[in-house]
């Protein structure tokens, strides 16, 4: 692989183990990397259930539509353990045209599994070897 | 003279972020954490949709991704009190096996962030390997690296075969060194960049004491393992290990000195684990309304549950009171009139845990 693939890692509102899980994963393996700019971001990796004050601090509209997104487990995709909660919104990212979209399951999703799907994606969107 | 305000963001951006005021030499003159980002409205779920003390669990644990067990424990222990279980000396021993090798993960985890934030590769680089090591070591005896499932009212969900407790007990046995060597290397690569730096010690006259590792270091002698004990620690007796100066060194020496002391009583538990059941026969019903409350020594320290049953047994209210919160004001003392550069070291070595401060009820 010619360069590092970079991650934007957004915390709707978890529990952190997704978020460790990612960590130990990236660990793992020094062609993945984090940027704190979605701008500089080949891909997104989403964590956690959206909670109102993420809500309305995060808009995932502003983000590159055709930018790639990882959901991170249960939450990132259906609330998961807080799903009946008012607190943890359900929200359409990853649902528009054209957007590749990856799901990783498992509570939390084992670090094997994360770079699976990063290695996925970069391999639907071509960057991969 | 001029003062700024500054925002520092912290950890994942989205967590928490620490608004700092500087002077014109760039010294700290007022901090600030806002958090509350990531509450996710556990309390009303688990006394409403999911007040089913099985489901109810499954959600507690998912409090937090790095002390879940401690969570699961207080909530155990509390509705055991309530409902007058006694646990089988084999599941408390279980339980405390889990409970302490947890210690060790988030112990690991923080000394990876601290060493990490001076630019201590080696010590970071051990400290993930070290625990990498215990994620193994969960994996085995719970089938779980993250969330292990392990408690359950009445006792643990799994028993442990004895040439697992084994190779377990050898697994730690060929940590020590490994342990060692992250010691070393702490003291060669980071102690310089973290003496002195970021103190914090309670008075008398403070509103927030200590608690966990970061009252210990900062010679708080205040461990519930030993003020009033629970579980497998009614017969392990752990010592609670104190430091002075509470700086960052002194709460990174405690996190790894109790990676030896946590290592040691997992290793005494597996060397005699009580035979018989992991679970009770029967739970009782519930007699009329009840509650009960239990703390557990979490790795940040302090947990306190509350529960309250109706008469079927089902939840009618939980408080829960998290250590992170008494470490705040802590951290935000330990930043005055610090220089601004040291302000990411110094919030690292106070592990604050935000998913279990904004998500506790």
């Amino acid at each position: 692989m010619s360069r590092a693939i970079r991650l934007r890692h957004l915390n709707l509102g978890s529990c952190n183990g997704c978020d460790i899980e990612l960590l130990e994963a990236l660990r793992q393996s020094p062609e993945v990397e984090l940027v704190s700019d979605a701008k500089e971001a080949d891909l997104l990796v989403l964590t956690g259930a959206m909670t109102p004050e993420n809500a309305a601090r995060i808009d995932l509209e502003s983000f590159d539509p055709s930018l790639a997104v990882i959901l991170l487990g249960p939450c990132a995709t259906t609330q998961g353990a807080f799903s009946p909660s008012s607190r943890a919104l359900p929200h359409n990212f990853g649902s528009e045209e054209g957007r590749t979209v990856v799901s990783v399951y498992g509570c939390p999703p084992r670090p094997e599994a994360i770079l699976a799907a990063v290695r996925e994606v970069a391999g639907r969107e071509g960057w991969g070897s | 003279m001029t003062t700024r305000e500054v925002y520092m963001q912290c950890e994942i951006p989205e967590v928490y972020r620490v608004a700092l005021t500087v002077d014109s030499e760039d010294l700290i003159t007022g901090a600030k954490l806002e958090g509350g980002f990531a509450s996710r409205g556990l309390g009303r779920l688990v006394a409403g949709r999911h007040a089913d003390l099985e489901m109810a669990i499954f959600v507690i644990e998912r409090i937090c991704g790095i002390c879940s067990h401690a969570h699961t424990m207080a909530f155990s222990e509390a509705v055991e009190r309530a409902l007058g279980i006694d646990v089988p000396p084999r599941a408390a021993a279980l339980r405390t096996i889990v409970a302490e090798l947890e210690r060790m993960q988030s112990h690991t985890l923080n000394l990876a962030e601290t060493a990490d934030e001076v630019g201590a590769r080696r010590a970071r680089d051990l400290a993930w390997a070290v625990r990498a090591e215990l994620t193994k070591c969960l994996l085995e005896l719970t089938g779980n690296r993250i969330h292990y499932g392990m408690n359950r009212i009445g006792g643990v969900t799994q028993d442990v075969f004895q040439k697992t407790a084994d190779a377990l007990g050898e697994r730690l046995s060929d940590l020590r060194d490994m342990v060692d060597r992250l010691g070393t290397a702490y003291e060669d690569e980071a102690r310089r960049a973290i003496e002195g730096v970021g103190r914090w010690e309670p008075t008398d006259s403070e509103d927030v004491w200590g608690t966990g590792p970061n009252g210990r270091a900062a010679g708080v002698e205040t461990d519930v393992r030993v003020e009033t004990p629970y579980s497998a620690y009614r017969w392990l007796r752990p010592v609670v290990i104190v430091e002075h100066g509470g700086c960052a060194w002194a709460r990174s020496l405690v996190r790894l000195r109790e990676l030896r002391g946590s290592r040691d009583l997992v290793l005494r538990l597996l060397s005699d684990l009580p035979s018989g059941d992991i679970q009770v026969e029967e739970i009782p019903a519930a007699v009329g309304e009840c509650h009960g409350e239990a703390t557990v020594e979490a790795p940040r320290g302090a947990n306190r549950h509350r529960v309250g049953l109706t008469s079927e047994g089902r939840i009618e209210r939980l408080s829960i009171e998290v250590p992170t919160p008494r470490s705040i004001g802590g951290l935000e003392r330990a930043l005055i009139s610090e220089p601004r550069r040291h302000a990411m070291r110094i919030v690292a070595s106070f592990d604050l845990c935000m998913s279990c401060a904004d998500g506790a009820p």
